[in-house]
């Protein structure tokens, strides 16, 4: 045999417990209590344990039955009906409604003798049964929480967790199967189930029917893919007995629900029994059956509602049994019927005595199983199955707990489990009123997340209760927020709101946090003296990208910043395989990309990277107190502002070179774009730092920035990377052999670069000096022209234009040419003729911009009059005659290199610019 | 029927006065009625009852979040619905970008397919836009194919055409039919093998860290 039949309810409320009394939600407690969870348990004591149904019970309901307040008032509840009961002896006239009065009278002292048998404590009722191998108890998610709807894994994990603590703390035992609220599942819930010692749950049948890949039956249980396995609802089978229209509790002969006592006295009358405001509720008192599809309604006969129960209950067998043998002997199969518990006894008032028959029939040979003891027998032989996102709601996915009625919760409770994350990631180790307030705040969220709310929003009717408890939750949980943010937590206001509830009042030191967050938090992250900065830099060019000087500017600097004993933070732009966080000599770097890398468009490219920026900066600055911002040109203008907004930091900026100075003037919309960006750039910060006269100047000019915000520090060389490598290829037998007099320049073949003056030089020098030979390094849009020209002019023996040349041939031919040249139109700084210098090799410059500023003519080196081919002639002939020339000049670059141009005498300087604004200790905890 | 009641209801008129305007019985009205409030019976009666707790609650609850974050979650195999927050921060600077109030920028919804893709931000089967109506924050995406995989990015519709993503959402799996399309097959064979040290689907939720992109 391995064809089956299983039962499962559910029975939840959700938590409507209020510290103060008579709130009409409490009285669906109390209802559900008399009329299903004792008359349950009658079912339970008079049965044998050779049929066993699973109870799945909810936490807020465990909760609500064990409370104390619960307890008391439900007494006092029964007591007041049995005292409605005896007036209404005298009231009813009726011989028939007098039958129905005495019965009912039996019953509530029977409910009151139960009740008080369990020493008012239900749980050790079912605790009993449970012990008595009489019932399989399970148990939901902490508040019965829609889990595919729960966004982070620690949310769902907190209300798989909670859920099957607190069936713990009442039972004493871990249950294995766990009922998922309203048959809810989406991927990766089971993961979270299965780490945390659950073993099965149920969905519906259609969850079954959307396997992937297929299957066949729909019977037989299958694992999800982490190993859960999923009961599917026999939903033919289930609807005999939920279906409002063709199921069983619509029979003629069973009692009329929406007919109370409670609505059909005079006020006077029911006063004492209704609600103290006035208000009619139900009191329980239903007198009379449904009797047809009429309002005229007739009394009750309990007797025929009985009989027509044991008809019912032949009439389920039967179908059980149909199904059973349709299922085959194939493969294990089990036909499961699964419903809320409260239907049986609340809305089905006579379900509880067809469930009593059912179990105790002996007219079948049905074989009853547990899911529990089915997975024992036959789990072998289940099939793995991707499962998808389904619910046993209305077109079995999620619009009952998800449309316009209700959508707007979501926003909420997911912040608020954001919140939590981070309330109890930051408050490590939390003093015991701080931990009191944690956990408060995580039971906020939970009695929030209570399916229950968006059910009844979606029932549209009477959502006023639902909504205000949401917001009562939500506004709570900030209030609280707000206190732990301002470590100002009022003991007396939290022992308010813990009271208002008394939910898990015995959970005690939750956590909620990631491992990501404490290792990160474990990190030491000390600063390292007192008067050092943490400074965070913003680049888009850093190493190994390099598309201009800036990059190698911006990691010397850097990583001389820290050797100055400064942490230095650099956020840049990511660069294919390379780590997304490296420390690199000291530095830490930080590469991000935009959400659109390959942007068609340069400008928004720079847009996305910006904000990519600005998201790691706010985290970073969540953990590192930095004293300041310090951003390299425009590209990062935009991330540079909003860091200093959100950080509130003084911001610095290094403006390396403008738009206007590389287009001579703005031309078009695009550089107009950037020129404003540049500007707000100066703008927003508190000082600027420039590399040369000549680009203050131009500064003050262009954008009217104020002189004294501005400050002047060189760009630096590092001497010690031109020292001699090991020649490898004498590159010298290429251009006219070693006797030659060979002129090396190199950067972006561009036109302001002035390569195109080079070579008319060239050619004024062929005739007379045909041994002084060029070779200029470099790749850029110009190339392939100036390599045309140098044909057309037949200066194929005297100019070459090498293309790319990797780091260490640059060196060499700094080191080994015989002077080096930079006929530049615009250079702000000019970074390589100081690598020139550094190499002891005579420096040619334009004397423009900043190369101008940096050699002295005849001192360090020799100036030409830009865009002059005469001038540049003039000074190589210089160079080529006077061997002594070269010496002097070059001794004095060696110097300067090592004084001004030292890349240690700039971190100073910058550290200085830098910290002008540091903050005073006092600030402390203050960001 | 019932809307009648409440109508005659609301003008004051008694039970029995509405039993004999719309000839029916004290009885059968009083019936409609109780249906009714049953229902309802939760809605009103609140401002009477005792002061809850001794700390005013005030129930007020924020309309937005200081938050970057696109959320997104499946009604069903064909409607998936978003809702988003924006920090101030971001806001700032996209409008910082684009050099326009923000309130003057359009906004839009771009929706990728990205169904078996690992997606880089250009690279979707196919993608939909949908342009919002200023101070929206949410809205029921509807018409997807079900059993693919998606992905949402809110963003500024450019002047020049493209578009600007300012936020993007995790991916979403629509589910699949009965007897709908099927994908997993394979993927769910090579994860049973262990051949896989996680599944090749997309599970809806992962470790929320506050501190993401810390390393």
């Amino acid at each position: 045999m391995n064809s089956y039949f299983s039962l499962v309810l559910h029975a939840h409320l959700p938590f409507v417990l209020h510290r103060e009394p008579d709130r009409l939600e409490e009285r669906w407690l109390f209802e559900a209590v008399s009329e299903t969870y004792i008359p349950l348990l009658w079912g339970l004591e008079s049965c044998s344990s050779e049929v066993k149904y699973t109870l799945s019970l909810s936490p807020p309901l465990l909760e609500m039955l064990a409370s104390n307040t619960f307890q008391e008032r439900y007494l006092a509840h029964i007591r007041n009906t049995q005292e409605l009961l005896l007036k209404e002896r005298d009231f009813v006239k009726e011989p028939e409604e007098s039958r129905v009065v005495e019965f009912y009278i039996e019953r509530f002292k029977k409910i009151k003798e139960t009740f008080l048998e369990w020493n008012c404590d239900l749980i050790s009722a079912y605790r009993y049964f449970m012990t008595q191998d009489k019932v399989e108890g399970i148990t939901s998610s902490a508040t019965h929480a829609i889990l595919p709807y729960i966004q982070t894994e620690q949310g769902i994990r907190a209300q798989i967790k909670d859920g099957l603590k607190c069936f713990e703390h009442h039972f004493g035992f871990k249950p294995d199967g766990f009922w998922l609220p309203e048959c809810a599942f989406s991927p990766g819930i089971d993961k979270v189930l299965y780490e945390d010692g659950v073993r099965y749950v149920f969905v519906d049948e259609d969850t079954i029917r959307k396997l992937d890949p297929e299957s066949q039956r729909k019977n037989t249980p299958v694992f999800s893919p982490h190993g859960i396995v999923l009961f599917p609802r026999c939903v033919s089978t289930s609807k005999k007995v939920w279906d409002a229209r063709t199921g069983y509790p619509g029979d003629y002969e069973y009692r009329e629900f929406y007919r109370d006592v409670g609505y059909g006295r005079d006020h006077d009358y029911i006063a004492p029994y209704i609600h103290p405001d006035g208000i009619r509720v139900d009191t329980g008192l239903k007198y009379y059956r449904i009797t047809g599809d009429t309002e005229a309604k007739e009394t009750y006969i309990r007797e025929k509602a009985i009989r027509k129960a044991e008809q019912h209950c032949e009439d389920f067998l039967h179908t059980v049994s149909e199904r059973i043998k349709e299922c085959g002997t194939d493969s294990a199969s089990v036909t499961l019927a699964a419903f809320d518990a409260e239907l049986f006894g609340h809305w089905w008032f006579e379900g509880p005595e067809w469930l009593q028959m059912l179990m105790k029939s002996e007219k079948t040979n049905i074989p009853w199983i547990t899911p529990k003891e089915f997975i024992k027998r036959h789990y072998q032989e289940l099939q793995t199955h991707h499962t998808c996102f389904s619910t046993w709601g209305r077109n079995g996915y999620g619009e009952v707990w998800l449309n316009e009625s209700n959508a707007w919760i979501y926003r909420h409770l997911h912040a608020m489990e954001h919140e939590l994350v981070k309330q109890m990631t930051i408050h490590k180790n939390p003093a015991p009123l701080t931990q009191r307030a944690l956990d408060q705040l995580k039971r906020e969220w939970l009695l929030a997340t209570s399916s229950d709310w968006s059910f009844i929003m979606d029932q549209q009717s009477a959502s006023d209760y639902a909504v205000s408890r949401l917001k009562e939750h939500i506004s709570v949980f900030n209030e609280l927020v707000k206190e732990l943010n301002d470590k100002r937590v009022f003991e007396s206001d939290l022992q308010d709101y813990e009271e208002r509830y008394p939910f898990l009042h015995w959970q005690k030191g939750s956590s909620f946090s990631s491992r990501h967050d404490e290792y990160i938090l474990s990190k030491p992250n000390d600063r390292t003296g007192e008067k050092n900065l943490n400074i965070l830099m913003l680049s888009w060019e850093f190493p190994p990208m390099v598309v201009g000087g800036l990059s190698r500017h911006v990691f010397d600097l850097s990583r001389t910043l820290v050797k100055q004993g400064h942490q230095v933070y650099v956020i840049t732009c990511a660069v294919d395989g390379y780590p997304d966080y490296e420390i690199n000599q000291g530095v830490h770097v930080f590469r991000v990309s935009g959400k659109q890398p390959h942007h068609d468009d340069f400008y928004h490219w720079a847009g996305s990277l910006n904000i990519a920026i600005s998201e790691l900066g706010s985290q970073l600055g969540e953990q590192i107190t930095f004293d300041c911002i310090h951003a390299h040109d425009w590209i990062v203008s935009v991330a540079a502002k909003g860091l200093k907004q959100r950080l509130k930091i003084p911001l610095y900026s290094t403006i390396h070179a403008t738009e206007y100075g590389r287009n001579k003037g703005i031309h078009n919309d695009q550089q107009a774009e950037i020129h404003h960006k540049e500007w707000e750039l100066m703008y927003e910060s508190r000082h600027i730092i420039v590399c040369s006269e000549y680009m203050k100047r131009d500064l003050i000019e262009v954008f009217q920035v104020p002189r004294d915000k501005m400050t002047i520090i060189p760009n630096g060389v590092e001497s010690d990377l031109f020292k001699t490598g090991n020649q490898i290829v004498d590159w010298k037998t290429n251009f006219g052999g070693r006797s030659c007099f060979h002129v090396f320049s190199l950067g972006r073949m561009v036109p302001e670069k002035g390569f195109l003056t080079l070579i008319e030089a060239s050619a004024l020098l062929k005739n007379v000096y045909p041994d002084i030979k060029f070779i200029i390094a470099g790749k850029g849009p110009m190339l392939e022209e100036y390599r045309n020209k140098v044909r057309h002019r037949g200066l194929e023996d005297q100019v070459f234009f090498i293309g790319f040349v990797s780091d260490e041939e640059r060196n060499n031919y700094l080191h080994e040419s015989d002077a080096v040249i930079f006929p530049s139109h615009y250079e702000p700084f000019g970074i390589v003729a100081l690598e020139g210098m550094a190499a002891g090799t005579p420096v040619i410059v334009s004397d423009t911009g900043g190369l101008g500023d940096i050699i002295e003519h005849d001192v360090n080196g020799l100036k030409v009059y830009p865009g002059n081919p005469q001038s540049i002639r003039d000074q190589i002939i210089r160079l080529y005659k006077d061997a002594g020339l070269s010496f002097r000049i070059c001794k004095q670059a060696q110097e300067d290199v090592h004084t001004k141009y030292s890349w240690e005498d700039i971190s100073i300087k910058t550290g200085e610019v830098l910290a002008s604004d540091k903050k005073k200790p006092t600030m402390a905890g203050v960001k | 029927m019932v809307e009648k009641i409440l109508a005659l209801k609301n003008k004051g008129y008694t039970i029995k006065q509405i039993a004999e305007e719309m000839d029916s019985t004290v009885g059968k009205i009083q019936y409609r009625l109780r249906k009714l409030q049953k229902l309802d019976r939760t809605s009103s009666f609140k401002k009477n009852q005792l002061p809850e707790t001794r700390v005013h609650i005030s129930r007020k609850i924020p309309s937005t979040y200081e938050m970057d974050r696109l959320a997104l979650l499946p009604q069903g195999p064909h409607t998936v619905y978003a809702y988003w927050d924006l920090k101030t921060i971001t806001s700032n600077m996209v409008a910082h970008h684009f050099r326009k109030p923000w309130s003057d920028l359009n906004k839009q919804l771009r929706v990728y397919d990205i169904s078996d893709l690992h997606f880089n931000g250009h690279n979707s089967h196919w993608y939909f836009d949908i342009s919002l109506p200023e101070m929206t924050d949410n809205w029921f995406i509807n018409n997807l194919e079900d059993n693919r995989t998606f992905i949402v990015d809110f963003g500024i519709q450019c002047e020049c055409s493209g578009f600007f993503t300012v936020l993007r959402s995790a991916p979403i799996e629509t589910p699949r039919t009965a007897g709908g399309s099927m994908r997993h097959n394979e993927a769910v064979d090579r994860w049973k093998s262990g051949a896989q040290k996680s599944p090749e689907w997309y599970e809806q939720f992962s470790t929320y860290s506050i501190y993401s992109l810390l390393k």
